[in-house]
């Protein structure tokens, strides 16, 4: 029922009980669930208010603007762009593990003749929540030039502690510079279940016909870029 | 609370018309919102003003739409970690993930990042952290195994695209006399192309003759501090 006042015709006797009864009205309408809200529409529900910051507060005036001060560090705090939201896109970078698997060290750690897995573990996962995610594998040298060939495979442990795996290729090409990145994408049926470890292991071919690269210092990184939830 | 709309106030021997009766009602059916009721927060120190709701089996209830508001403030205080609910930026610290490389002679002291006779690179993916508001980004990188002499530092500040490049860049060089931490600074204005992939690049230059330190040097660690968001906020 709305909170309406009944409006008295002219002529009408003030008896005790309209007196009593409109006044009472306000005081039974006087609690928060009949408190109006200027959250009404979506850009209401979207309003915040900067509150300043210690020594240049910024007072509210009123409980709306109050509550949009709320609203507003809960935004700010979580990255998103309203205050209410669930997800966000989240870049992270991947912690890394040169794996060297002959006895190269010592010239190269990866080049044209030897051998070296690269694992990047993908801690995150507890955040994840859903969808295909992308990596970016990195590269960078200081001095070569040519193209580089990859085998990439996923791994994971399942729920009955055995590693499930996928593998493809990829090319990275290069022109003659020292830096570019290669985009992974990494389908969602392979992302294991929150807090599960999740690897990326890359080896370089370099005896593939597309490697053309000559022995050259290179360096590794990757970011991972998943729908996050805001806040953990 | 106390509102901040007013009673229109009747001189004594007003006649009661409906026209006043009704308009006097009428106000505060018009004025109950929350855009119009105050909030009782008068000055810094109301502002300030949190309550604990305590925890489950031991919660605070509440007398009033202020108390809740304030308990939502406290909570959000309590996320963050922060003086005030609305406490605003400060300068954050966050280490970087150091890629380094297998290289070296294979010694007995084992693989070096740095001889002192070669020129080596160890490289940091960077992302702008979510938290971040303004200003600069100052790196500090801290080494071992340095006792004696200069260093001859690049610091470079690059970044890719899927299949190109992006020539926007930074590249400070300077000759660090014996000591920890060795800082370099850039600005965020390099990095604010959409979709690049930076990389924060640390190469000791051995060969250049400012470089008199004789020793192998290891990077122990790298980390950034800026102008940030303080308290839990979402970073990568």
């Amino acid at each position: 029922m709305p909170y309406v006042h009944t409006k008295r015709a002219k002529g009408t006797t003030l008896t005790q009980a309209i007196y009593d009864g409109d006044h009472e009205n306000h005081i039974t309408y006087g609690e928060a669930q009949y408190l109006r809200t200027d959250s009404t529409s979506v850009p209401g529900l979207q309003a915040t208010l900067n509150p300043g910051a210690v020594g240049s507060e910024v007072i509210p005036a009123t409980a709306t603007e109050y509550l949009r001060q709320l609203r507003y560090v809960l935004k700010t705090r979580q990255a998103s762009d309203q205050w209410y939201q669930k997800t966000i896109e989240k870049v992270e970078p991947l912690h890394f593990f040169p794996v060297v698997r002959s006895s190269v060290l010592g010239s190269h750690g990866w080049d044209s003749s030897g051998t070296v897995t690269y694992i990047f573990n993908w801690y995150g996962t507890d955040t994840y929540a859903g969808g295909n995610a992308e990596i970016r594998l990195g590269i960078w040298n200081s001095t070569g030039s040519g193209d580089v060939f990859y085998n990439i495979s996923y791994a994971h442990l399942s729920s009955g502690s055995t590693w499930v795996t996928s593998h493809s290729t990829q090319l990275i090409t290069r022109s003659n510079t020292n830096i570019t990145t290669m985009l992974v994408n990494v389908s969602s049926s392979i992302i294991p279940s929150p807090g599960t470890p999740f690897c990326l292991l890359i080896d370089r071919d370099p005896a593939h016909a597309s490697d053309t690269s000559a022995g050259d210092e290179i360096l590794h990184w990757a970011n991972v870029t998943y729908n996050a939830y805001v806040g953990r | 609370m106390t509102t901040t709309y007013t009673h229109d106030s009747q001189p004594t021997g007003t006649a009661l018309s409906d026209i006043v009766y009704n308009r006097a009602h009428l106000n505060h059916v018009t004025n109950f919102k929350g855009s119009t009721l105050s909030s009782e927060v008068a000055n810094a120190t109301a502002m300030q003003t949190t309550i604990d709701p305590g925890e489950s089996g031991t919660e605070v209830t509440t007398a009033s739409v202020l108390e809740d508001l304030r308990q939502l403030a406290f909570i959000i205080k309590e996320m963050r970690q922060t003086a005030q609910w609305y406490s605003g930026t400060t300068t954050l610290s966050k280490e970087l993930l150091l890629f380094v490389h297998p290289f070296g002679s294979p010694s007995a002291d084992g693989p070096w990042l740095w001889e002192s006779t070669t020129q080596y690179s160890v490289v940091s993916p960077f992302l702008v952290p979510s938290d971040y508001v303004s200003g600069d980004f100052t790196v500090t990188y801290s080494t071992l195994g340095w006792t004696s002499g200069n260093l001859r530092l690049t610091f470079i500040v690059r970044k890719a695209v899927d299949g190109a490049v992006v020539s926007d860049e930074v590249t400070t060089t300077q000759t660090i006399t014996f000591g920890n931490p060795v800082t370099f600074t850039f600005s965020a204005d390099v990095l604010a192309i959409t979709g690049t992939q930076p990389i924060l690049i640390l190469r000791r230059d051995s060969q250049n003759a400012a470089d008199t330190s004789t020793d192998h040097i290891y990077v122990q660690d790298v980390s950034v501090s800026y102008t940030g968001y303080p308290g839990g906020r979402e970073v990568y």
